[in-house]
């Protein structure tokens, strides 16, 4: 039997080939996030899509394109862990957001990927800011004032790159989103008990689907075939689980699931999880959260607090930065709350790791990006000063070994509206 | 953009309290005004900056050295997140 699940596997991580473009970046303070560490003055040499060298004392290739990069930062191209890029313009219009879907036909089977468009606006506005790679990911689909038909399980998500359009999908089923909690206890009938009963029924079916694929009969199992195929990717570790999840219990019953089932699982949110620091330790369980969020907004946040990413680091959980509103147009804001945890107690070059290196390794492409290594896709940023800080915007963001055009249609509005004379239409 | 920080930090300090026409009272540091003051540990548009004390009408009302001094909301009291323990 051909295993479609081993075909969604593949992840693709094609250099634009097509274009040959030599690039060198020279002279400026590179921090790599990988072996070779921090180089005060170095070059960085990407061709063909990819780092051909890194050093201080890197030949520039004849005929290359030379960036200066002297006085400046060079950084891998930041990673945000959780984003909603190419899946719907404006939230509250008529066009269609294709994040979330409802009703009862797909849980763990439903993609985002196939509703990704990469020529979305908010695209260009994340990458001139130094995003390169996401997750993006499925969402529940809430109406309000309606009886929520949205699921415990969310559907699979995809890592993407946020080069120009043509192959932006470097990995499917990169993820599979559950809410538990406060959420997914809205999602499954009130209680966040029924919540993690959704999920163990959902594992418990695609144990039996695997023992015995072919005994599979539609009448015993709540999933579809789909959704259990979805499923036992989940159970042969090929997909983690991505877990919104707040309260510390219910974050000690997740530790349980993923030993009682051998698991993968990434907690999303995590207010109270710097409580369970050792215990996500030891299961090696990371933790995606926004290190601004200390504001006990519902009761699975009433431990909220500031300092969360320095604990969990320094108990060695693998941490992870989201931006726990608006994960479309501002998870370019993922600088600011690396900036916030250094400020709250988080080393520095742990929070350049968290925003590059950390959730490559989490979704498993670190092998492609995440750090400035020889090999490695070209994903580079060069900023005029201290990437975290609020006031620096790249110079240049080069995306699978090709310099992006630096303008969004934010920029293009700014230069509109700064101009004055002509009616705003006759401006360009 | 470049838009100057002496700029910037009137949006934030003098600019509402003249929309809201208390420019008389406050939003500046000028002999004669209420005593609202915020001092920090660096530069405040930098990403790392912490107010270290606030005061408001001349009163201290957050020191960040000295947590005792600093409110404890009847919501938050007796927490984990505002006692400082695990548990």
């Amino acid at each position: 039997m051909i295993r479609l699940s081993a075909l969604l596997a593949v992840a693709l991580f094609t250099a634009a080939l097509a274009q040959a473009e030599t690039i060198a970046i020279v002279g400026g303070k590179v921090h790599t996030v990988g072996p070779q560490g921090i180089i005060e003055s170095a070059t960085v040499v990407a061709m063909d899509g990819r780092i051909t060298a890194v050093g201080a004392n890197a030949v520039v290739p004849e005929g290359a394109t030379v960036i200066d990069a002297k006085g400046k930062t060079v950084t891998p191209g930041l990673f945000a862990a959780r984003a909603g890029f190419g899946l719907g313009e404006v939230g509250l219009s008529a066009d269609p957001v294709d994040a979330g879907q409802s009703g009862g036909e797909f849980t763990a089977s439903f993609d985002v990927t196939d509703a990704f468009n990469p020529r979305a606006t908010h695209i260009a506005v994340n990458r001139i800011e130094g995003i390169t790679r996401a997750l993006i990911v499925p969402k529940p689909l809430v109406s309000y004032g309606e009886p929520s038909t949205a699921h415990v399980i969310s559907g699979l998500g995809a890592i993407i790159n946020l080069g120009d359009p043509g192959d932006n999908v470097d990995k499917r089923a990169a993820a599979l989103v559950v809410n538990l909690g406060a959420d997914g206890s809205g999602f499954a009938g009130g209680s966040r008990a029924a919540a993690l009963l959704v999920l163990r029924r959902a594992l418990d079916e695609a144990v039996a689907y695997r023992d015995d694929p072919d005994g599979y009969e539609r009448d015993e199992f709540v999933h579809s075939a789909r959704d259990l195929k979805a499923l036992v990717r989940v159970l042969d570790g090929e997909t983690p689980l991505l877990v919104g999840v707040h309260r510390a219990s219910d974050i000690e019953v997740l530790l349980r699931i993923v030993d009682e089932y051998a698991i993968e699982a990434i907690i999303a949110g995590g207010a109270e999880a710097w409580m369970l620091a050792d215990e996500l330790a030891v299961a090696n369980v990371p933790v995606l959260l926004d290190p601004t969020g200390n504001l006990p907004g519902n009761f699975d946040r009433l431990n909220a607090r500031r300092g969360s990413a320095s604990i969990l680091v320094s108990a060695g959980v693998d941490v992870g930065f989201l931006t726990s509103r608006d994960a479309t147009r501002n998870a370019r804001n993922i600088t600011q709350q690396a900036g916030n945890a250094v400020a709250d107690g988080l080393a520095w070059d742990d929070a350049l790791r968290a925003i590059t290196l950390t959730p490559a390794e989490i979704y498993g492409v670190d092998d492609a990006v995440g750090s400035i290594e020889v090999g490695k896709l070209a994903d580079i940023v060069v900023w005029p000063g201290d990437p975290l800080e609020l006031t620096n915007f790249p110079d240049a963001v080069i995306i699978n070994g090709e310099s992006i055009e630096m303008v969004s249609r934010q920029t293009l509005l700014r230069d509109r509206y700064l101009q004055s004379g002509k009616p705003p239409a006759y401006r360009r | 953009m470049d838009i100057a920080p002496e700029r910037a930090i009137r949006w934030i300090t003098s600019n509402p309290a003249k929309a809201l026409g208390v420019l008389d009272q406050t939003g500046t540091l000028e002999a004669g005004k209420m005593a609202d003051v915020v001092l920090w540990n660096g530069n405040p548009f930098s990403v790392y900056a912490k107010a270290d004390q606030v005061y408001i009408d001349g009163a201290l009302a957050w020191d960040r050295m000295n947590p005792e001094v600093n409110p404890v909301t009847d919501f938050s009291l007796g927490t984990a997140a505002a006692t400082g323990g695990a548990r």
